[in-house]
């Protein structure tokens, strides 16, 4: 007899269909599986045996041979292990139901029940593509999905319940779908904003990369709340619409770093990866492409602190991605293409001491060694951080007396209105953000009056800012202009962007 | 380009030989009296010339020919070059009297400041701290507005904040270098080595194409507490190469002048060292100008001038940062402005020059 079972695979953060046939004729009793299975996937023979066996069903003793089609794609993991039980039973005839228009995917245990697996959003989202009519996923990775429509979901515990299932001995129950704005009115940020006693400009310059979507570099001493900074950072972006929700659950999903109780991603993603990582590890890569650190900030904070610490190959392969938005990873066993739109936050400390400048602690680095720290980062990389901030320890006795300013929503409605005019703006273009302007587009939207040019001309002279300061504070300007709903940039923008570009000061880098 | 006499092309011609030191040169001059004279019969003697080791007298034999001169003259004027030898108007006066004095000073710039009436070592550290840069910066930028020529030695640290500061001022500087005048070095001084072309002077006692080798550096220290009347220590460690300079400008009997520093800091234990023993404290150029009786033609750079074009709102910023330097919060803290607005007011004072952003978020007043 022969079964067919409609099953998914997934590829990058594509899913794609995979049907699984079986069939059982006589023989030697043998059980083989072909198609371009993956390890995991040829073990599924031994937990198939025995899950069918320990659901007090018969495994047919005769010869049976799996295939996974397409038989050219390699399938990868093991969520081929209930549709082979199922083909087997199928084929056998201890089911009998028409499962042309359902899909199943699951990992079995040897007792029969049904564990999780990665990457059920990629496949869902196929499976509504491909019209299914339901799919049966396991429990484990019902609340990820909960927010998906289009297809019925059954989730499902055992294989013995799906037995049960299809042959209509128990009612099926449909997963509820929840609604996802309800879902995001209850998901809130760790940190507020309001929470942070002073440091009230770095506040500010966070607000406007949160809006115009510029990288920002923090420069301070140590335990000057850098990192509470930059966790808060996502607190201040507009909420995760739920396409962004999705792709980013997606992402998760298939790196197979969601927690099952969490569900739908609802916050930004926050990702601090420590700075002794490797570059495959912030791009992504592996024998099986598994997507990286900047991938898995998708829509979300790429945090590296310590940021000179990092090896230099490691933060010039980020160079690309930062400018394109995807990653494409390519290996032996395929290539991927990963989203990687991110908001870069580098933080670091002033000196190899991490006191210079600071009120906190006395300096002891001499001005070779702070040029040495310095240098390790690039140009090109430093072109891409288009805010830098320096944070400051709040003195002890100010502590206290100090207010924390504005809650995170609050700025969080002026940003998501920064956002919507940019994108209104820049619909034509095939940007969306402040920070992605080019040159032309740049001059096109960035028009700045000769009152304007002068106070520029003036700054750059007077302090001697390096020429790449320049674009940077036009393009800051242009993100605070819009943080005010005003279309010219006027005077008073220019003049605040012009106090976020610290390292270009000559100062920092010629002693 | 300076002409040069027969005499003194006699004396640059023995002087560029390599290996003739200034003490071999000496020796040479006591022995036969005269340059001309020398030159023309080393050749023969050279086994009576017992002072003299197997290296300088097989560089002589090489160098004493009819086509030498030319080559030397050909690179002098290469590097635009000027070789003022002792016979020299421009010579200093004072360097001619210390123990052992270059016969031949190899100059790019301004030739004149050789014999400018006020001039002042700056000396310290290659590895100040914050402090010391900006002291150095400070005060060579005040004294250079008070007529007085700067001289160090471009290197790293000291020497080269207190060449920026004279820069700054458009004050006449002098460095000297432990290499041939042309040479760069280190190289993250090329911006002030080609301003100091332009407006002041570059001194070495090697000819051009010399590489910069180590014991170069101590010879050329000797140069600089030379020519001038005395020198200020800014920031040195107990074992400092400054302490060499310190000991030349003792011996040569220049006086040595002091800015004391922090005692927790290694860097300071020098300065507050001399001035413990008896050496001048300078807290600001005005000490440095009183102990040598020279008189102030400007006075401090004057910073009142600018208040006049402040409006209210900048005006209020600009009080509430203290003499020290404030920090972001603070000013912020003081005033009820939004962050928006100051950041703004900064700025703007910014661009008026009434006062400069530091490292760690702090204004200071300029």
């Amino acid at each position: 007899m022969l079964a067919k079972i409609n099953s998914l695979g997934f590829e990058g953060i594509d899913g794609f269909h995979v049907i699984v046939e079986v069939n059982i004729a006589n023989g030697l009793p043998a059980f083989d599986i072909v198609g371009l299975p993956g390890t995991t996937v040829r073990e599924s023979r031994e937990r198939v045996k025995a899950a069918i066996i320990n659901s007090h069903q018969i495994f047919p003793i005769k010869r049976t041979t799996v295939n996974l089609a397409p038989a050219d794609k390699k399938k990868e993991g093991a969520i081929y292990d209930l549709p082979i039980a199922l083909g087997v039973l199928c084929a056998s005839g201890a089911i009998e139901a028409d499962l042309s228009k359902s899909c199943f995917i699951g990992e079995l245990s040897l007792d029969g029940s049904v564990r999780g697996v990665n990457g059920v959003i990629a496949m869902m989202v196929e499976a509504v593509n491909q019209g299914f009519k339901e799919i049966y996923i396991p429990s484990e990775n019902k609340k990820e999905v909960s927010c998906i429509t289009g297809i019925k979901i059954i989730p499902i515990d055992s294989l013995v319940q799906i037995i049960k299932i299809l042959n209509s001995d128990e009612e099926i129950q449909f997963l509820e779908t929840v609604d996802y704005k309800s879902l995001i009115e209850k998901s809130q940020s760790d940190i507020d904003f309001s929470h942070i006693k002073g440091q009230f400009m770095a506040k500010r310059a966070l607000e406007i990369a949160a809006a115009g979507g510029h990288n920002v570099l923090m420069i301070g001493p140590p335990g000057s709340g850098k990192t509470m900074l930059a966790t808060a950072l996502a607190g201040i972006m507009p909420p995760l619409s739920f396409e962004e929700a999705m792709e980013v659950t997606k992402i998760h999903s298939i790196a197979g770093v969601l927690d099952s109780e969490q569900g739908l991603i609802l916050k930004r993603p926050f990702r601090s990866p420590h700075h002794t990582s490797s570059s495959i590890a912030l791009t992504g890569g592996g024998a099986k492409v598994r997507p990286g650190e900047i991938s898995l900030a998708h829509n979300g904070v790429l945090f590296l602190d310590e940021f000179p610490e990092f090896q230099r190959q490691v933060l010039e392969a980020l160079r690309q991605p930062l400018e394109d938005g995807v990653i494409t990873v390519s290996r032996a066993s395929g290539t991927a293409v990963f989203p990687s739109n991110i908001m870069l936050v580098a933080s670091m400390n002033p000196c190899p001491c991490g006191h210079y400048g600071s009120s906190t602690g006395q300096c002891t680095c001499n001005r070779s060694q702070i040029a040495r720290y310095l240098n390790k980062i690039s140009g090109p990389l430093l072109d891409r951080l288009d805010i830098h901030v320096e944070v400051d320890a709040v003195p002890f006795a100010q502590l206290s007396e100090m207010d924390g300013g504005e809650k995170s929503a609050d700025i969080s409605k002026r940003v998501a209105n920064a956002r919507d005019i940019q994108s209104e703006r820049y619909k034509d273009e095939g940007i969306y953000r402040n920070s992605q302007l080019k040159p032309e587009q740049k001059n096109k939207y960035c028009k700045i009056d000769a009152e304007g040019q002068k106070i520029l001309k003036d700054y750059f002279n007077k302090l001697t800012l390096s020429a790449r300061a320049y674009d940077r504070v036009i393009k800051i300007a242009r993100t605070i202009a819009d943080l005010e709903g005003v279309e010219d940039i006027a005077q008073q923008h220019l003049l605040e962007a012009l106090q976020y570009r610290t390292l270009d000061r000559k100062y920092w880098l010629n002693g | 380009m300076a002409e040069y006499t027969a005499k003194e092309l006699e004396w640059i011609w023995l002087d560029s030989i390599r290996g003739i030191t200034p003490f071999a040169f000496n020796k040479l001059i006591n022995y036969y009296q005269d340059v001309g004279i020398a030159i023309s019969s080393i050749k023969n003697d050279i086994s009576k010339l017992t002072f003299l080791n197997g290296n300088q007298k097989k560089n002589l034999k090489l160098c004493l020919n009819n086509e030498y001169p030319e080559r030397i003259l050909k690179l002098l004027k290469k590097y635009e070059v000027n070789a003022i030898t002792m016979l020299s108007k421009y010579y200093p006066e004072n360097l001619k009297h210390i123990y052992d004095p270059p016969p031949v000073l190899y100059c790019i710039g301004n030739i004149k400041l050789l014999n400018h009436d006020r001039m002042l070592g700056i000396i310290g550290s290659r590895t100040p701290t914050n402090y010391g840069i900006e002291t150095a910066r400070k005060i060579a930028e005040d004294l250079s507005n008070n007529g007085v020529c700067v001289v160090s030695g471009m290197a790293m640290g000291i020497d080269g904040a207190a060449h920026e500061g004279a820069l700054k001022a458009k004050g006449p500087t002098i460095a000297v270098l432990g290499s041939g005048p042309e040479q760069i070095y280190p190289t993250c001084n090329t911006r002030i080595y080609n301003k100091i072309k332009e407006t002041g002077l570059i001194v070495s006692e090697h000819i051009p194409t010399v590489p910069s080798l180590p014991h170069h550096f101590p010879a050329r220290n000797r140069i600089i507490t030379g020519i001038s009347k005395g020198i200020l220590v800014v920031e040195a460690a107990k074992t400092s190469g400054t302490l060499k300079t310190i000991d030349h400008a003792q011996d040569q009997g220049r006086d040595v002048l002091a800015i004391p520093g922090n005692i927790t800091s290694d860097k300071s234990y020098t300065p507050n060292h001399l001035i413990q023993e008896g050496c001048t404290l300078v807290m600001e150029y005005s000490d440095v100008m009183q102990w040598f009786g020279w008189r102030e033609t400007k006075g401090a750079k004057d910073r009142s001038i600018h208040l006049e074009g402040m409006d209210i709102q900048e005006k209020s910023v600009y009080n509430v940062i203290d003499n020290n330097g404030s920090r972001f919060d603070e000013i912020q803290f003081k005033l009820d402005y939004t962050p928006v607005q100051l950041i703004s007011l900064l700025s703007r004072l910014e661009i008026k020059g009434l006062i400069i952003k530091l490292p760690g978020n702090r204004y200071e007043k300029t």
